[in-house]
């Protein structure tokens, strides 16, 4: 695991290659730690309130695909309850937990075990909490704990106490390896007499044998096979849901994760298969328990090939895929084109197949994403009546993928611009990657946010996690180059707001932790790092005023960002916070590159963009460059139309005087601030080229 | 007994022409409509949409094919894989769909596909989340 000076949230270490360069024994060590924990966390202390309550679940190693991570779901269970003093027996293997006690999710950090034998395992992990009602996660923060094997603790053979990130004991957290599959589940197959159903792909690719790449525990049910047509050959959504609550087997959902799946002979809303179990079809308000496939469906279109003119239950490979992908909506997962993968569309591979051509180049595997989203997502995303489909994967918590290592040597730096601003400012934040060693590495080609490699949260004093996307996105992501030894990338961001909302909406200390990603030969990189600033009360009525607009209006980030002049709420929200004592100084930059850029048929108006800066701006060194950027492209434009006005009339060559004033007042001011604050050699010498 | 519909397909006899439709296309509202903000058509007969960065809803119409049934109809399968059936409007850059809710989706044809929604980021965020811990239906439980 790389760590970088700041702190590193690269997670679960160490993945691909490093797993090779660990003595062999070591490498072993965290092979046999895989496979899935029933974890009990308890109070410590003081005594008192909350005593007859504790949390049981499960904890998650995997080190599938040679890469380590680790996840776990935490559920209340309360001593007094309908669940009583009973407690979860480990040699029953994996646990299954009532849905309503849901309470939090475990997001591994790192997890490394030791020397011994059997090891300890220092194991750090963020704690995410999540709400019944919204269906939303809040981060609670980092916690540590050292888990030590110990003689007798109740059958859970490692212990240890549970430290807050500011050293607190928040818990004791005793874990029992369980099972070496990672989750558990059973799939029944109904079907219509004598209708196909859908155990393998004919070529001896089973249902099991997909779901133990992804450290599932399946057990296929072959169900009743004499469900009848409830109004001949076509089936509505209604009615496989009706089918499936009146004829599964079994429906405990608390204490069995049960798939259905029904075989009929056509579908009315498709034609191959489809997962109908969420909005309006799901009367019983338990979503994505059940899906339906179609035997009956005989293609006639030149690019299904083979399949052409025969009936989909006989289409044996088809078939089973169409299962198994509609299973796959059923565990939460949504379409992926990143491969011919499980979850890609039958019609992709069909109509976009070269070599093997279709069917033959179905891929029997869950792409790498999926694969790792079906371990490691939270209980409630992945098991049958849990969330409805629909939400996006960037609404939930996840373990971080470590599909690679952080090159030797790569250190990410974080550090704020301010470390105490106002409410309702922008906060800017300046972050360094630089390659310390001596050899060449590969990194991101840019650290420019809308290059796609960086992306964050900021952690609320109340703990809450928001997001920061880019919201500028160039196509070309994900490009990376070599660094050479010593060489540092450098950017800045400035923040306001997220897809979760104002990211500094209330005084106190707020964690900002960046994150940068590249693609490297082994899979995704990612290092973190993290600092924090504290965000000052309002201290005015106007200053109040002002913030809560900054806060509350959307189209003021959006302006940030873009300028122009269309947002019209936004501009007079930086005008108002122009106008407040407290927020000129953080905003006045913002309001002069939108006055200092054309917009249709507005002119650059520089002299008036100039005039609301001095040297208590606050400008990030990416600002820096911005203004720098528009100084040099203002320079020809002023000299052109100084030759005009030379030629014309007065006003215009007074008019075109001061523009170029403007010019070498805003020059001056940058070459203060390069000299005044610190920048990045390229910046410093953007500036001085001036 | 009423005779169910089947699923609807296109009349070989009447091709409907997807010259108009194929291309990238970029939604014009702002709102929690599980509909994507870009939705690109290609000439293959599948179709990709992609949400604005950010967003907690993925799109109803991620990845799939459609079919144009008509000149005011277009078939489409949906992320869950139902097909569903819009009603189609077009012109030469805004197309509107209509979803069997009667819910209207404008869409303005974008010069360049992938940059635009991104510059429509969804930066309308929730409300921030509240911690839990503090429902009654939760007395007695502690904050590991």
């Amino acid at each position: 695991m790389a760590r970088g000076s700041a702190r590193n949230f690269q997670p679960t270490p160490p993945p691909a290659a490093a797993l090779d360069e660990l003595a062999a024994d070591a490498a072993g060590r965290i092979e046999s730690l895989a496979g899935c924990y029933l974890v009990r966390l308890d109070r410590i202390d003081p005594p008192g309130a909350g005593v007859d309550v504790h949390y049981d679940g499960t904890l998650r190693v995997s080190t599938a695909d040679a890469l380590l991570a680790v996840s776990g779901d935490l559920y209340v269970h309360r001593v007094s309850g309908a669940a009583g003093a009973k407690e979860p027996d480990p040699a029953a293997g994996i646990p299954i937990f009532p849905r309503d006690d849901y309470r939090f999710y475990v997001r591994g950090i790192s997890f490394v075990p030791d020397a011994g034998d059997p090891p300890a395992v220092d194991f750090e992990f963020e704690l995410h909490a999540f709400d019944q009602a919204s269906g939303a996660w809040a981060d609670l923060g980092l916690r540590r704990v050292t888990l030590r094997p110990v003689a007798d603790t109740g059958g859970h053979p490692l212990e240890g106490i549970v430290l807050s990130s500011s050293g607190e004991s928040v818990g004791r957290l005793r874990a029992t390896r369980v099972s070496p599959a990672l989750r558990r589940a059973v799939i029944e197959i109904d079907r219509v007499p004598k209708l196909e159903r859908p155990f393998d792909n004919g070529s001896g690719t089973k249902w099991e044998t997909v779901f133990e790449q992804v450290g599932w525990d399946l057990t296929v049910e072959r169900g009743n096979s004499n469900i009848a047509e409830p109004s001949g050959e076509f089936w509505t959504d209604a009615e496989l849901h009706q089918t499936m609550l009146k004829q599964r087997r079994r429906a405990e959902l608390d204490s069995e994760w049960r798939y259905h799946l029904l075989c009929v002979r056509r579908l009315h809303s498709t034609q191959r298969g489809l997962m109908y179990d969420n909005a309006a079809t799901d009367s019983n308000d338990v979503p994505r328990e059940g899906i339906g496939i179609g035997t009956g469906w005989i293609p006639d279109e030149p690019f299904w090939g083979p399949l052409v003119g025969r009936r989909f239950g006989e289409a044996t490979s088809s078939y089973f895929r169409t299962a198994l992908h509609e299973i796959g909506h059923a565990m939460g997962l949504q379409h992926n084109v990143a491969d011919f993968g499980v979850m890609n569309t039958t019609d992709v591979l069909a109509k976009r197949a070269t070599q093997p051509a279709f069917p033959d180049n179905a891929l029997w595997a869950f792409a790498a994403d999926d694969r790792h989203r079906l371990r490691h997502l939270p209980d409630p995303w992945v098991r049958p009546g849990g969330i409805p489909f629909g939400q996006s994967f960037a609404s939930a918590p996840i373990a971080d993928e470590a599909a690679a290592e952080a090159p030797p040597g790569i250190r990410l730096e974080v550090e704020p611009l301010l470390e105490v601003v106002p409410l309702g400012a922008p906060v800017r934040v300046e972050f360094r990657l630089s390659n310390q060693s001596r050899r060449r590495v590969e990194g991101p080609a840019s650290l420019n946010v809308r290059d796609g490699a960086v992306r964050g949260h900021v952690i609320d004093p109340a703990g809450v996690a928001r997001a920061f996307l880019p919201l500028l996105r160039c196509v070309d992501a994900d490009e990376t180059r070599m660094l050479k030894p010593q060489e540092t990338l450098s950017h800045g961001v400035t923040l306001l707001r997220g897809g979760d909302g104002a990211l500094f909406p209330i005084p106190g200390v707020h964690r900002i932790v960046i994150e940068v990603s590249w693609r490297t030969d082994q899979g995704m990189a990612t290092m973190s790092g993290e600092t924090s600033v504290i965000v000052t009360g309002p201290e005015t009525r106007e200053h109040a005023v002002a913030a809560h607009r900054m806060l509350s209006i959307p189209n003021a980030m959006l302006t940030l960002v873009l300028g122009g002049d269309h947002l019209e709420d936004g501009v007079s929200t930086i005008r108002r916070a122009l106008d407040c004592e407290q927020l000129t100084e953080h905003v006045a930059w913002i309001e002069a590159k939108r006055l200092a850029v054309p917009f249709f048929d507005r002119p650059a108006r520089l002299e008036k963009a100039v005039a609301l800066l001095d040297e208590t701006t606050v400008m990030s060194q990416a600002e820096i460059s911005r203004a720098a950027a528009i100084v040099e492209e203002a320079r020809p434009r002023v000299a052109a139309q100084a030759a005009v006005a030379g030629l014309a009339d007065a006003a215009d060559a007074e008019g075109s005087s001061g523009e170029a004033i403007a010019c070498d007042r805003l020059t001056a001011l940058l070459q203060t601030k390069v000299t005044n604050q610190p920048v990045a050699d390229p910046v410093r010498t953007e500036v001085e080229a001036l | 007994m009423t005779q169910k519909p089947k699923p609807g397909k296109r009349n070989p006899a009447q091709p409907a022409a997807d010259e108009d439709l194929v291309g990238t296309w970029v939604r014009e509202e702002r709102d929690e409509a599980p509909y994507p903000d870009e939705l690109t058509f290609e000439a293959d007969g599948i179709y990709r949409g992609k949400m604005a960065p950010g967003s907690r809803t993925a799109s109803k119409l991620d990845v799939g094919v459609f079919d144009r049934l008509d000149e005011t109809s277009i078939r489409m399968s949906t992320a869950t894989d139902r097909d569903e059936t819009f009603s189609l409007d077009t012109s030469a850059d805004r197309l509107q769909l209509t979803d069997e809710e009667g819910t209207k989706l404008s869409y303005t044809r974008s010069p360049e596909a992938g940059a635009t929604v991104a510059e429509r980021s969804s930066d309308e965020g929730s409300a921030p989340d509240e911690k839990t811990g503090t429902d009654p239906a939760h007395e007695g439980e502690w904050m590991p």
